[in-house]
């Protein structure tokens, strides 16, 4: 809110504006009626009085008719709104009314301007960070500087700017290592600035499980993000794929069923129900070379080769010129196109394949679990082995599946498997 | 609107420092000295300009000034041993050096539009159709973010330009829209490298203004000298013209920047299509081969090569490398043009043509007219398909069309070895002509 020399109010992480009827949680829009705009800024320029319900129904009602239940139906709404780490911003005087607790602050007028140019900076990473290609993912790790430039209190240009560095060595656009560990930076950065916000805790929950490999740490932050957004969905999500990096077969599928889709279907995969998986999976293979990888993943498991064959080297070669390029899931449909040519006896092709894929890793970073899966197939196991101890040393995303993942089965008899993953942990 | 640096605002309206969220004490006369230098940073400001400006009724000395100086320098914490904002440029002044962040609004959109201007790149650079539209959508991104940003222009430009080139696109009605980006580009960037080729090349293929279109890539190269695709524009125009001596020049100049040929393979390829053209084919499959062992993912190199066999009277090895080049799909390295591999595709029907495998021939043309579905046709393809089947007469035919089309490779027909048959034919000076091309 404006005062007269031009300021806005703020109190905890909120913002009110009262020139424009809004206010923020953190520096994102909260979605309020304006009934609840109204009441709020009756409550934060009157800070620790006590208000009467009909002072607050006259400043926030046009309607002189507005009864008290409809006062108190309001004020619960922007209690809810307002929730933040248990803290109670509006006290009900019993019999009388309400009352504002908490510090109210003016912030400094420039902020006007200034939070045009934090909205412009962190509007255009978020596209580019859902653009998802290698030089989309570096530009949004860029305008997050700026932002952070701007004001280094803002946690969610370190989480965003975090959850760009982890996109770059999911997709495998480079070397995963360094990524993660800037990735890791700036999660510590945006806990220290805000830890009550389930977006950092979710990236922190990621860096916990791909760099630290810490399962407990794991859940601490998943738990958190729990408690401040248990209806949030990017945290569903997030939920299966951590569960599956830590081993929790039962928990990812109890939580991916209900959103359905390609993650229910990997979380079948995971635990072992080719069919049901290999179902879902037809319905979303056209459209995505992931599903693509993991249906095939599933003809291969259930006896189908010929089909398997066809997907992954559909995957391998199709045109993803105007998608992302995600290096990733080709590399790794390459690897198991190896692996389903040796199993159906073309040895000649595989091994052709493989020196395709040791010459793509000799110029780029191509997961050495995509070389696990090809050795895999032409039986090699001590090579097969060397590439998932290479995986694991060099932090690749992909490693964290390779407990669970059934298309390594057989490598998991090898009696050095668990000694590499141990030794990783 | 207060200036940022470090963790410093300065306002200029209520001349007050901040550092952060608290007012730094310093007296007014040290924050004017401040806003003289920051108002002109990157300058060299004179004592005496300084000692006017701070006590303009002549009260101040040098002394005083240097106090003020150090007052500063003591608040901003730049220390004797660690000058990160004040500069002393002995005997002469001081100089503000820290990057001001302008941290306004209209700066963060010419930022975010520069980026989209790079992820378009990255894009349009894969240069197949899916990849170009994305390229399109983000450069007009950009221009909503800034729409004043050259390089979002010029990329649109490119953009539309490369859809006309590959033949994705009716190439008369892309090269107009080009044509149009390019000039509005100009308009804010006379010198901009990218809409200065993508001009020159609209120039020639739309009205086939030769020399004016020569004048704007040169101005191109004058502009931008390590503009690769200048230099290729200026060869192959060169080429077309029929002066190859010429082109060899340009070529030899463009390999001088000391680009390395797996970084950019299009260099080494005019080599052999400069031979190509100049009917020595022995060297140009010295070159060719060479290329196409370093590269074999490089369809337009294995094209070239066919042609070249072909050319040579070595039908099956021509063949086999027309089949290879068409066979490249998307290669990680470098994705294939779905143009490229079409003209390799009728380059397998010629080649067969002249095997006399009739049958082949057919199974060629079929594979050809089963792969063009969906992108507009190509008269050039068309033209070596006649040729295939013994038809000069619809071969001119479909040539006078690809002029008509303002089809890119058709003005190398004047050049084009495969086409020898057509030059007895009477028509085929006419065809020369509507490109303003010599007929000798």
């Amino acid at each position: 809110m404006r005062d007269d020399n031009g300021m806005m109010l703020a109190f905890g992480p909120f913002t009110v504006d009262d020139a424009r009827r809004t206010a923020t949680k953190n520096g994102k829009p909260l979605r309020l009626t304006l009934r609840c705009i109204e009441l709020l800024i009756a409550f934060v320029r009157n800070p620790e009085k006590t208000l009467t319900k009909q002072q607050l129904l006259d400043a926030a009602w046009p309607d002189p008719q507005a009864s008290d239940a409809t006062l108190a139906q309001h004020v619960f709404l922007l209690r809810r709104a307002l929730r933040h780490d248990g803290t109670e911003w509006i006290r009900t005087v019993p019999n009388v009314g309400y009352r504002f607790t908490g510090e109210v602050r003016a912030i400094e007028a420039a902020d006007d301007e200034r939070s045009r140019t934090m909205r412009t900076y962190m509007e255009g990473a978020r596209r580019f960070r859902d653009i998802g290609s290698e030089r989309a993912l570096r530009s949004a790790i860029d305008l997050c500087m700026h932002a952070i430039a701007l004001d280094d209190s803002n946690a969610q240009a370190y989480t965003l700017r975090a959850s760009c560095w982890r996109l770059l060595a999911e997709s495998m656009h480079a070397e995963p290592l360094p990524c993660l560990q800037a990735a890791q930076t700036d999660v510590n950065a945006a806990l220290a600035r805000d830890p009550a916000n389930a977006d950092v805790r979710i990236e922190a929950a990621f860096s916990a499980a791909l760099l630290d490999r810490d399962a407990l740490q794991v859940q601490r932050h998943l738990d958190a993000a729990q408690r401040l957004e248990p209806s949030h969905t990017a945290l569903a999500h997030a939920r299966v794929w951590l569960a599956l990096m830590t081993g929790r077969r039962e928990e990812a599928l109890r939580v991916a069923r209900p959103i359905g889709g390609p993650l229910h279907g990997a979380a079948l995969y995971m635990s072992g129900e080719f069919a049901r998986a290999g179902e879902i999976f037809d319905r979303y293979a056209a459209a995505s070379p992931a599903v693509r990888v993991m249906r095939g993943a599933c003809r291969m498991l259930t006896g189908d080769a010929h089909g398997a064959l066809e997907d992954f080297h559909t995957a391998y070669y199709a045109d993803t010129s105007g998608e992302d390029g995600s290096a990733s899931v080709r590399h790794y449909a390459l690897g198991l196109y190896v692996y389903a040519l040796a199993r159906s006896g073309d040895v000649r092709s595989a091994r052709a394949h493989v020196r395709l894929l040791e010459r793509l890793s000799q110029q780029r970073y191509v997961s050495p679990m995509a070389r696990a899966a090809a050795h895999l197939g032409l039986n090699e196991m001590p090579e097969a082995i060397a590439c998932v101890r290479e995986a694991l040393e060099r932090f690749d995303p992909w490693s964290a599946y390779a407990a669970i993942d059934p298309m390594l089965d057989e490598l998991r008899d090898h009696p050095e498997f668990w000694d590499i993953m141990r030794s990783a942990a | 609107m207060p200036y940022r640096f470090g963790p410093f605002r300065l306002d200029p309206q209520s001349e007050s420092l901040w550092c952060g969220d608290r007012a730094v004490a310093l007296n007014r006369k040290a924050v004017r000295l401040l806003l003289a230098l920051v108002e002109r940073h990157g300058e060299v400001v004179t004592k005496e300009e300084l000692l006017s400006t701070l006590w303009p009724q002549r009260g101040g000395t040098i002394n005083n000034l240097t106090q003020h100086v150090f007052m500063l320098r003591n608040a901003l914490g730049d220390t004797s041993g660690k000058q990160r904002y004040l500069l002393t440029v002995p005997g002469v002044g001081y100089q503000f050096v820290a990057p001001l962040e302008r941290g306004d609004a209209d700066s963060a959109r010419r930022i975010v539009a520069r980026h989209y201007c790079v992820i378009a790149r990255e894009f349009h650079q894969r240069r197949t159709p899916a990849a170009i539209e994305r390229g399109i959508e983000f450069y007009e991104q950009a221009l909503s973010y800034d729409d004043r940003c050259a390089d979002a222009l010029a990329g649109l430009a490119l953009c539309r330009f490369l859809l006309a080139e590959y033949l994705f696109e009716t190439p008369r009605e892309m090269l107009a829209l080009a044509e149009q980006d390019a000039l509005r580009t100009l308009e804010i960037d006379r010198a901009n490298a990218v809409a200065l080729v993508v001009l020159a090349r609209a120039t020639a293929q739309l009205r086939y203004h030769w020399t004016e279109a020569e004048t704007l890539l040169l101005d191109a190269f004058r502009s931008r000298p390590d503009y690769l695709w200048a230099h290729v524009h200026l060869i192959e125009h060169y080429i077309v013209r029929g002066r190859l001596a010429q082109a060899e020049q340009a070529l030899a100049h463009a390999r001088s920047l000391g680009v390395r040929d797996d970084a950019f393979p299009r260099l080494p390829l005019l080599q052999g299509a400069i031979a190509y053209f100049n009917g020595s084919y022995d060297s140009a499959q010295l070159h060719l081969r060479a290329l196409v062992d370093e590269r074999p993912d490089y369809g337009l190199a294995r094209f070239f090569l066919a042609k070249t066999l072909v050319v040579q009277g070595a039908f099956d090895e021509g063949l086999e490398h027309a089949q290879l080049a068409a066979a490249i799909k998307v290669d990680p390295l470098s994705p294939g043009q779905p143009d490229v591999r079409r003209r390799a595709l009728a380059l397998c029907a010629h080649a067969r043509a002249l095997r006399g495998d009739d049958e082949g021939v057919r199974d060629a043309v079929a594979a050809l007219d089963a792969f063009t579905m969906g992108l507009p046709q190509s008269s050039f393809c068309a033209a070596i398909v006649a040729l295939a089947y013994g038809r000069p007469d619809r071969a001119l035919r479909a040539m006078e069309n690809a002029v008509v089309n303002r089809e890119s490779y058709s003005s190398f027909a004047a050049v084009e070895p495969l086409f020898e048959t057509l030059r007895a034919l009477p028509g085929w000076r006419t065809v020369l002509r509507a490109m303003n091309l010599a007929t000798s």
